[in-house]
């Protein structure tokens, strides 16, 4: 279980983008919605260790991010919307140094990388790839191991068809396996049936609808409203 | 004083640091007494030289037997990944590694002609081997620290990695040591009776220049000035009492705390998120 605890976080001073944040995110996929910059790729960074709260913590299976930042950030994978690789990497260096810190070994990249069609790239820097690539390495660094904490931002984004099926299905994998999934995406139709939480934004403070229930049009359109901003 | 001195410490450096590292049963004891043999060791005197004997067997006595590492496999790992991030770091550098090479060695160079152009007393030669070795290890570490800021900004998803701030801090400061040792090595052929104090003094200021990649951006000089003012205080300090690096060697850990709280601090996507990508607006990198 991830656990926000009075989290504030702001990126320049006096203009806090998240305040007063309590939040358990359960077994399950949560959807967060909103319309665009209020805050839900915010919360995503935080919830992945990426951003530290200016004030409050984030606990997962009780270990603070910050404190316990190992521990807490064993089971944890995270996929950005912007793909912030270091440049000067090979998408194999990345690939080992994730296998490393992640105790597998690194044929499990490599494997990682073949399932998106990365391997005849293993060998480029980052900056000779394209983005679609780039979120490609990104996410092949995600499947690594078993993450039981999955923050993904966009994910479908700049995919092509048989990926996306790919991503969803593996998605539903895991959501079925019980892992905590939390996903931003405007594209809200391929996770109407998986969502079984949301949450949205509004002025910094989030409000979550623990239960999504009906029938799959209804949870379409609580989820529309949401993300329209309509609470 | 005499080199054969030095060279016997060595031999007692190695042994007490590994028992400094160990993880034995009673390591509150054992620990404390090894470092000052640690300390004692590089003296060159052979009173020091015999109570550091003395030290390290009073520490070996006391340690008691290997207590059975917990995390072994954790540092194992942490060090596999320390060698990643390396080769990395190594690859956005290039051939820029050699540059912080060179105002280190013009102060070592501006060393050794006061050193032939002067008649100075062997007393006199030894402080000014200090002041100039220590600031030429100051000068790298502040320019290698700048060059890692440059070419290797905040890497944002990295932090959602399981490695700590700690261990990232660390592996920048392991970097930029490694890469200063051909410097102490120069410092040891000027006067190898100089070197105790520039390499007492070295973990600090490998820290402080780790450090110092994590706030560079906040400052028009980057990374270089805070080192560079923070060094050169260190070798006047150093120069006019040597004993005054054990002081600075003691704020190692306060220093590799004090990192990594300012790497855990960053707020890395702060540009990403207040700019967004600008597509298609020219004037997006002039923004204030």
């Amino acid at each position: 279980m991830i656990r926000f605890q009075n989290v504030s976080f702001s990126y320049e001073k006096d203009a806090p983008v998240l305040f007063g944040i309590d939040l358990e995110f359960q077994p399950g996929l949560t959807m967060l919605l909103g319309p665009n910059g209020c805050g839900k790729s915010t919360l995503l960074k935080l919830a992945s260790g990426v951003e530290k709260p200016d004030t409050g913590r984030i606990t997962i299976d009780g270990h603070d991010l910050w404190q316990d930042e190992v521990e807490a950030r064993q089971s944890l994978a995270y996929v950005p919307e912007q793909p912030d690789l270091t440049p000067y990497a090979t998408i194999r260096e990345i690939l080992n140094l994730v296998c490393r810190l992640r105790n597998e070994s690194s044929e499990k990249g490599m494997d990682a990388l073949e399932f998106f069609g990365l391997r005849d790239l293993a060998s480029r820097t980052v900056r000779e790839l394209s983005l679609g690539q780039r979120r490609r390495a990104v996410f092949a660094a995600a499947l690594i191991g078993t993450p039981r904490y999955i923050l993904l931002d966009e994910p479908l984004e700049g995919m092509d068809r048989k990926i996306k099926d790919d991503i969803l299905s593996w998605i539903q994998r895991h959501v079925d396996a019980g892992a905590v999934v939390i996903l931003v995406s405007h594209t809200i139709e391929p996770f109407v049936d998986l969502t079984s939480q949301a949450i949205t934004i509004k002025d910094g403070s989030a409000f979550l609808y623990p239960k999504i229930a009906g029938n799959p049009e209804q949870k379409l359109a609580l989820l529309d409203n949401l993300a329209k901003g309509i609470i | 004083m005499s080199p054969i001195l030095y060279l016997l410490g060595l031999p007692i450096l190695g042994l007490s640091a590994g028992l400094c590292v160990l993880p034995v049963q009673r390591n509150l004891l054992a620990k404390p007494i090894s470092f000052a043999a640690c300390i004692l060791s590089t003296s060159g005197h052979w009173i020091f030289l015999t109570i550091a004997i003395v030290l390290l067997i009073i520490a070996d006595q006391s340690a008691g037997s290997l207590s059975p590492s917990r995390k072994s496999h954790v540092s194992q790992r942490s060090l596999s990944s320390s060698l990643s991030n390396a080769s990395i770091v190594f690859r956005a550098l290039r051939l820029r590694i050699l540059f912080p090479y060179l105002p280190a060695l013009f102060v070592l160079g501006l060393t050794s002609l006061f050193l032939a152009n002067n008649a100075l007393s062997p007393h006199q030669m030894f402080r000014a081997v200090i002041f100039g070795g220590t600031l030429s290890v100051a000068m790298f570490c502040a320019f290698i620290a700048n060059s890692l800021a440059v070419r290797r900004p905040p890497w944002p998803w990295a932090r959602s990695l399981p490695w700590s701030a700690k261990q990232r801090i660390t592996t920048d400061a392991l970097l930029i040591g490694l890469s200063a040792i051909p410097i102490l090595f120069l410092v040891m052929l000027i006067k190898i009776q100089a070197i105790w104090p520039v390499v007492v003094c070295f973990p600090p200021l490998v820290f402080f220049a780790s450090l110092t990649v994590r706030r560079a951006f906040e400052y028009q000089l980057g990374a270089v000035w805070q080192t560079l003012i923070v060094g050169t205080t260190a070798s006047v300090m150093i120069c006019l009492v040597p004993l005054i690096s054990v002081v600075f060697l003691a704020m190692t850990p306060l220093l590799m705390k004090y990192g990594a709280e300012q790497e855990k601090q960053q707020k890395v996507s702060r540009w990403l998120e207040m700019h967004h990508l600008a597509a298609g607006d020219s004037l997006s990198w002039s923004r204030q």
